[in-house]
C-alpha cells in the first residue's frame, strides 16, 4: 500500500542526483527489494511510472532485484535461506537466528547518460 | 565483503562507484583498487561479457530508498533521548484494540507516569477526541490518503505534545499491518497488537511487522469463548516470525492480563 510512498522516494533521491550532475540523465534505476522489506514488487512497478509523470525526471527504466530471505545461526553459525518464512536454522533447527538478508529497500545502482 | 560490488573491501554507504562505458565492449571482470568513501573510477580490461552503452555512465548507489526518513527518525530519536523520554510505536490493523488498550494505559499511568500521546489516522480526529481528558496531552495527525506515519510528520507534532516532564511517549500508528513497518519514526520499541478475532495466522501472513516489533500484545482475549481461537498456534506462528519477541496477552475491556502490559512500560523508563 505505501509503494507510491517508496517510488515517489526513489523518484526524489534521483532528481537530487540529476540535480548535483548537470547534464546527466538517468536512464535506468535498479532497487534491491527484500522479500521482508513489506513491499509489493507488482504495486511498486505500478506505481513507479504514476510517481515518475509527476516529476522532473523523463522516462527512465525500473529494475527490481527481490532479495531472498537468509538467516545466521547464532548457535551452530550456518548460513540458510528460509523458506516459508519461519525464522529457524536449516542445518541444526535452532531458532536462536538472525535475518542476514531480506529486508532490504535500496536503490543499488543507476545508468546514466552524460551529455 | 563488500555487499555493493562483491569485493573483499568494505564500503560505506552512499559513495559513488563508477565506471565508464564509452560506447565499447568490454567486459565485466571487476579488478580495481577501492579508496574510502568517495567517488571513484576504473577500467575494464577483459572481454568475456560483451554488451554495448553507447555513453552510458554505470553508477553504483547502495542507499536506502528511505534514507530521508530515516535522517529526521534518527534526529527525533536524539531529541526524545535527550529529554530522557521513551518512545513506544504501537503498530496493528484497523480495530485491534490500540485506542482502547491506550485508553485504559493512560487511565493507568495517571498521577504515576508523565505521558503524551500522537496518534495517527488517515481521517477525523475521533481517536484524540476518546483519548484526551486522561492526564496526558494528545495530538492527532491526519495523514490523508497515506496508510502510515513517517518521521517528518512525528517530528512536527514533537514540538506541540511534548511537555517539560514528558517521560513515556506513545505513538499510535495508522491502522495497517504492512506499511507502518517500514518507517522509523524515531521510537525505541515497535510494538505490535494482534486481536483475537484477526486470527492466529497473521504473524505468518505479515511477517515484515511481527518480525521487528519488540514486543506482541494479543489484544481481545475476553473473545475468546466466542472464537475458534487456538491460543497455542498463535503464539507458536509469532515465535516463528520472532523467536524471541516478548509476548502479552490481554483484554483491555475486562483488564485481565493488562497489569503486565503496565509493568512492562515501567521497566522501560
Amino acid at each position: 500500500m505505501h509503494e507510491l510512498s517508496i517510488a515517489e522516494a526513489v523518484i526524489k533521491q534521483l532528481e537530487s542526483y540529476a540535480g548535483t550532475h548537470p547534464g546527466c540523465t538517468v536512464k535506468k534505476v535498479t532497487l534491491e527489494v527484500g522479500v521482508i522489506s513489506g513491499i509489493d514488487r507488482s504495486a511498486l512497478e505500478f506505481a513507479f511510472p504514476l510517481a515518475l509523470e509527476a516529476s522532473s525526471l523523463d522516462k527512465l527504466e525500473l529494475e527490481i532485484i527481490t532479495v531472498p530471505v537468509a538467516v545466521e545461526c547464532q548457535d551452530c553459525r550456518a548460513k540458510s535461506a528460509v523458506d516459508k518464512f519461519m525464522l529457524k536454522c536449516a542445518s541444526c533447527s535452532s531458532t536462536h537466528v538472525k535475518i542476514c538478508s531480506g529486508r532490504e529497500l535500496k536503490i543499488k545502482s543507476m545508468e546514466i547518460e552524460e551529455a | 565483503m563488500c555487499k555493493n560490488c562483491g569485493c573483499d573491501k568494505l564500503h560505506q554507504n552512499a559513495h559513488e562507484h563508477r565506471h565508464e562505458h564509452g560506447g565499447h565492449y568490454h567486459a565485466h571482470e571487476h579488478h580495481h583498487d577501492h579508496e574510502s568513501g568517495h567517488e571513484h573510477q576504473h577500467e575494464h580490461g577483459d572481454h568475456q561479457h560483451e554488451h554495448q552503452h553507447p555513453g552510458i555512465t554505470h553508477v553504483e548507489m547502495a542507499l536506502n530508498i528511505l534514507s530521508e526518513n530515516d535522517r529526521i527518525a534518527a534526529e527525533n530519536r536524539a531529541l526524545l533521548k535527550s529529554r530522557g523520554i521513551v518512545t513506544v510505536n504501537l503498530i496493528s490493523s484497523p480495530g485491534s484494540g490500540k485506542t482502547a488498550l491506550l485508553e485504559k494505559t493512560l487511565d493507568l499511568l495517571k498521577g504515576d507516569v508523565p505521558c503524551a500521546v500522537i496518534v495517527g489516522d488517515q481521517r477525523s480526529d475521533e481517536d484524540a477526541k476518546r483519548l484526551r481528558g486522561r492526564g496526558a496531552p494528545v495530538t492527532q495527525i491526519e495523514t490523508d490518503d497515506s496508510c502510515h506515519l513517517n518521521a517528518g510528520q512525528v517530528a512536527l507534532a514533537l514540538e506541540k505534545t511534548l511537555q517539560p516532564d514528558t517521560k513515556l511517549l506513545f505513538i499510535e500508528n495508522v491502522g495497517n499491518l504492512v506499511c507502518p513497518a517500514a518507517f522509523d519514526l524515531g521510537e525505541d520499541f515497535k510494538i505490535a497488537l494482534l486481536s483475537t478475532p484477526e486470527g492466529e495466522d497473521k504473524p505468518l501472513k505479515y511477517p515484515s511487522l511481527f518480525n521487528t516489533a519488540s514486543a506482541v500484545i494479543i489484544t481481545k482475549i475476553d473473545l475468546c469463548p466466542y472464537l475458534d481461537w487456538d491460543i497455542e498456534k498463535c503464539r507458536r506462528y509469532i515465535r516463528g516470525v520472532n523467536p524471541e519477541v516478548l509476548l502479552f496477552e490481554l483484554s483491555s475491556r475486562s483488564e485481565k492480563g493488562v497489569n503486565s502490559w503496565i509493568s512492562y512500560l515501567k521497566t522501560l523508563l
